[in-house]
């Protein structure tokens, strides 16, 4: 990596006038391979870099980003950018954060980058997409196409600013996944998808194509059920959902500009008592674990919902210094929840009776404001913890603060490989709308 | 062919032609160089001021070998013509042949082209604070217009992207795309209660986009739309007619028909729509077109990023499922000429087929008629968000407001509810389409592993059922 171009931009955005200025520095090489019915379909590789730049001027602020980094392009571009920013009204505000506190280095390696990468031949990626793609039952009439994917890159970063920050990191990921698509009755052509992914190349798991397989066949009989209140179950592929508005509602920005239904929430019981939701980005690797976020600031563990009582914010330098409070963490990076009901899916339809699998969600939104949300769903339809069979076309409506009070279950199974380590989640009583 | 791209790129012909003979060393069909340059910038409106800016340069050259139904692609950030070959090596390895198959052309030939959105004025002649006042006007507005306005963001936006293409068939082109964006969003609080509402225009244009009218037609529509959520709730659940309003609602037949229709989809048999050409699929007085000629909408472009001139397609003509919208790749595979919906995101993806302006022609019927024949059901004019599923056909889009309509009126709003259909079962159940089209001018942008600007629009139109998410009653 090239450290010495963000060091010159560095320099000559001081020199042109800036009052700080932060720089990052990142590159990226991903190769993509696409095989539809066992025959290579796309190949894509590529190398990528950019700079990304916070000016601070006299006040005011601005953000830009180039890929042309030749120092006869760059330094009349960060002039112009500075030139854009003194345009604008001052925000005291828009400051870089306390120098205390970064990251300064020195802890052990988080284990995010496989070293491995660039000796992994294009024929072991082609390989497991055969392999792939071979799992999948082809005496089956009723399949149509088979589609698998490869996907890995390695990104590093590099990010200083005129505080005398300096950090830096890399990252590696690899991924495959298989899409089924089936005759379904009439014209229908269901179609289903089953991905893994690691941060390492030795710990990617196979199976896709099998797994892709069996969660497309039943889909044909797929059907709605009637409208009515309904027990759902939240797969660990879907179960994110419910959290991620959760997340945003407590992020800075939302907050500031009054976006967000958990407005003046902090401190507050508004969940129930034992539920615990935490930031844990410090797990040697996990996906998503990191010592610093994009400001340069340590992470740590961070409880979000404690006790069922909101236990932070996510701010930024900005965010804080507008709301008049401390600085915490700019966004979670690695969610989790840990303490859970000692039971993964099985147990919990198990427990639950009856209701609906959701295993999949077909768009819908929610309201930042109010917390309502509604969103078109498929999965299975169980009683006594047993599937009966697949649902589709149908919409679960509510609001995630109801929601989260009707909380059920929460599974000790999330996926491995996912940056938010969600469980299954099982809740009572949701509106389905279906026949 | 405007000569400065060739500096721009420091590609001109003579070096495209070198790096076409090395993409199709390895026998490739056919080849294309697109070359990219866009600079996007943005103003912010936040807490009163106009206090926050971003700009952002993208400059690359990507370049794809095609070999039947098989796509190699690679892309550099440089215009080093060393880089460049190696570029056109990596992209010539999915032919896996040993030598070239096609013989290129001596020449180029510009590929001609109505311009459809020509910049009356340049935005790069207009420094940042130009775009300020537009913007303090619309927090004006908006904090004049009702007392319970809490916060205002706004956002002003424009890019400039230049494109310099050469393919293998011996064409070449320049073009100049500009894109506008002017949005809002308001929050406003009424006792305990909150709500907020987003509105936006995007255009083709330059700085002659912004104006006193734009400005007061978005605050307008974010008052006047955030102020209807007060009184709205959540409808019932379950089936029911849907009368969808004229504009916006387009995002149905986006949805619901326009991605089953890309001829990717139908190419490998995953569409619903795969068996379906020339079949009857809805009302014979139903026509759906898929249109790049719209003078300076959103949707609009004048040659794809294959090289293919911007044109007008009627996917479905009387009813009939008359055409799948195509790259280059499917046009080869069905045998037809491209449709121009060869569409990529940037210089970093290939194309691949994609919407542009989707709309549905105008009928005969009144709104008004369609919303007196409903007994009970919704009135939707206002969304966020849609998808589908292509092999199943199940669409959704996010209504952010509408009525309920009760004995043939609208009566209270409603707020917040997905619906649910499914493409083929919708399309054949619109029993009534009204005689006032509007193509919707909101910064539509469509997913599909990458993104493109798109518009949608559409005469208001009854669907006789619809699964309405929404409260058991």
């Amino acid at each position: 990596m090239n450290n010495e171009i963000a060091q010159k931009a560095l320099e000559t955005a001081l020199s042109c006038g800036a009052s700080d200025c932060r720089v990052s520095l990142s590159e990226s090489t991903q190769t993509s391979i696409s095989y539809l019915n066992g025959e290579i379909e796309k190949l894509q590789e590529s190398t990528s870099a950019a700079l990304g730049i916070a000016i601070f001027t006299e006040g005011r602020y601005g953000v830009f980003s180039t890929n042309r980094m030749d120092p006869d392009e760059l330094k009349p571009f960060l002039r112009r950018c500075i030139e854009s920013c003194r345009l604008l009204e001052p925000d005291k505000c828009r400051t870089l954060p306390d120098p205390s506190l970064y990251y300064r280095g020195g802890k052990p390696d988080l284990g995010q980058c496989d070293p491995a990468f660039p000796t992994i031949p294009f024929s072991t990626k082609t390989g497991i997409l055969e392999a792939t793609d071979a799992e999948v039952d082809k005496s089956d009439p009723r399949l149509i196409s088979t589609a698998c994917d490869w996907d890995d890159f390695l990104r590093s970063d590099y990010t200083i600013d005129s505080a005398g920050l300096e950090v830096r990191s890399s990252s590696t990921f690899y991924s495959i996944s298989c899409e089924c698509t089936v005759r379904g009755h009439g014209d229908a052509r269901p179609q289903n998808n089953w991905s893994e992914g690691s941060l390492f190349f030795d710990r990617l798991r196979r199976g896709c194509g099998r797994t892709a397989y069996e969660r497309t066949v039943p889909m044909t009989e797929a059907r709605k059920l009637s409208s009515g209140k309904y027990n759902i179950v939240l797969e660990n592929t879907v179960s994110a959902r419910a959290v991620f508005a959760l997340i945003a509602a407590l992020n800075g920005s939302a907050l500031q500009q009054k976006n967000s239904f958990l407005l003046d929430s902090l401190g507050k019981r508004l969940f129930p008592e034992n539920l615990h939701i935490a930031d844990n980005p410090l797990i040697p690797g996990r996906t998503g674990s990191g010592y610093y976020d994009s400001e340069g600031v340590a992470t740590c563990f961070r409880d979000i919902i404690k006790d069922g009582k909101v236990a932070t914010y996510f701010l930024n330098t900005y965010f804080a210094n507008k709301l008049g409070m401390p600085r915490t963490s700019e966004d979670a990076f690695a969610v989790c929840f840990p303490e859970n009901s000692g039971i993964g899916q099985d147990g919990i339809l198990r427990s639950t009776g009856r209701g609906i699998l959701i295993t999949g969600f077909n768009g819908g939104n929610s309201n930042p404001v109010t917390g309502d949300f509604s969103y078109g769903i498929e999965g299975w339809y169980f009683e006594n913890g047993q599937r009966q069979f697949p649902v589709k076309e149908m919409n679960l409506t509510g609001n995630f603060l109801d929601i989260w009070n009707k909380n059920l279950f929460i599974g000790n199974d999330p996926i491995d490989f996912m940056q938010w380590q969600i469980p299954t989640l099982a809740f009572e009583g949701a509106d389905i709308s279906g026949i | 062919m405007d000569e400065q791209y060739f500096r721009l790129f420091g590609t001109g012909p003579s070096e495209a032609a070198k790096l076409l003979a090395q993409a199709l060393s390895k026998g490739g069909d056919y080849a294309d160089i697109f070359c990219e340059h866009t600079v996007n910038n943005e103003l912010s409106l936040r807490d009163g001021e106009v206090n926050s800016v971003r700009s952002d340069i993208d400059f690359g050259i990507g370049i794809r070998v095609v070999k039947g139904d098989r796509t190699g692609y690679a892309f550099s950030e440089s215009t080093a013509f060393a880089d460049l070959m190696k570029a056109a090596s990596a992209a010539a390895e999915i032919a896996r042949g040993t030598g070239p198959a096609v013989t290129l052309p001596a020449d180029c030939t510009p590929v001609d082209f109505i311009n459809r959105y020509p910049m009356l004025s340049d935005w790069e002649q207009h420094p940042i604070d130009s775009r300020k006042g537009y913007l303090l006007m619309l927090r004006d507005l908006i904090s004049q217009a009702d007392s319970r306005v809490v916060n205002i963001t706004g956002r002003i936006g424009d890019q400039q992207t230049r494109i310099l293409f050469f393919n293998s068939l011996g064409q070449c082109y320049t073009d100049m795309r500009p894109m506008a964006l002017m949005s809002a969003v308001t929050v406003m609080q009424e006792g305990s209660r909150m709500e907020n509402f987003y509105a936006s225009k995007s255009y083709r244009k330059g700085f002659e986009f912004l104006s006193e009218q734009l400005v007061r037609e978005l605050a307008d529509e974010v008052v006047k739309g955030c102020s209807r959520l007060f009184e709205a709730g959540r409808p019932p659940c379950g089936e029911m007619p849907v009368v969808m309003g004229a504009g916006s609602s387009g995002i149905l037949l986006h949805e619901a028909i326009g991605h089953s229709f890309e001829a990717d989809f139908n190419r490998k048999g995953v569409s619903i729509f795969s068996d379906r050409m020339g079949k009857v699929i809805c009302n014979r007085e139903i026509n759906i077109v898929d249109d790049a000629t719209l003078p300076c909408y959103r949707g609009s472009v004048n040659v794809d990023d294959e090289g293919v001139p911007g044109q007008k397609t009627y996917m479905v003509r009387n009813g009939i499922l008359n055409s799948y919208l195509h790259d280059r790749i499917s046009a080869r595979h069905y045998g037809v000429e491209p449709t121009g919906n060869g569409r990529r995101e940037s210089f970093r993806y290939m194309p691949i087929p994609r919407m542009r302006s989707t709309y549905m022609e105008n009928g005969t019927a009144s709104e008004d008629d369609l919303i007196r024949s409903v007994k009970k059901g919704i009135y939707v004019d206002n969304f966020a968000n849609g998808q589908v599923q292509i092999g199943a056909g199940d669409f959704t889009f996010y209504v952010k407001s509408g009525y309920m309509i009760e004995d043939g009126r609208l009566t209270r709003p409603i707020k917040d509810t997905n619906i649910i259909g499914n493409g083929p079962e919708a399309l054949a159940a619109i029993t009534g389409v009204a005689d006032n089209l509007i193509v919707d001018d909101s910064t539509w942008t469509c997913g599909k592993g990458q993104y493109c600007p798109v518009s949608c629009g559409m005469p208001s139109v009854l669907v006789g059922k619809l699964n309405v998410g929404g409260i058991n009653e």
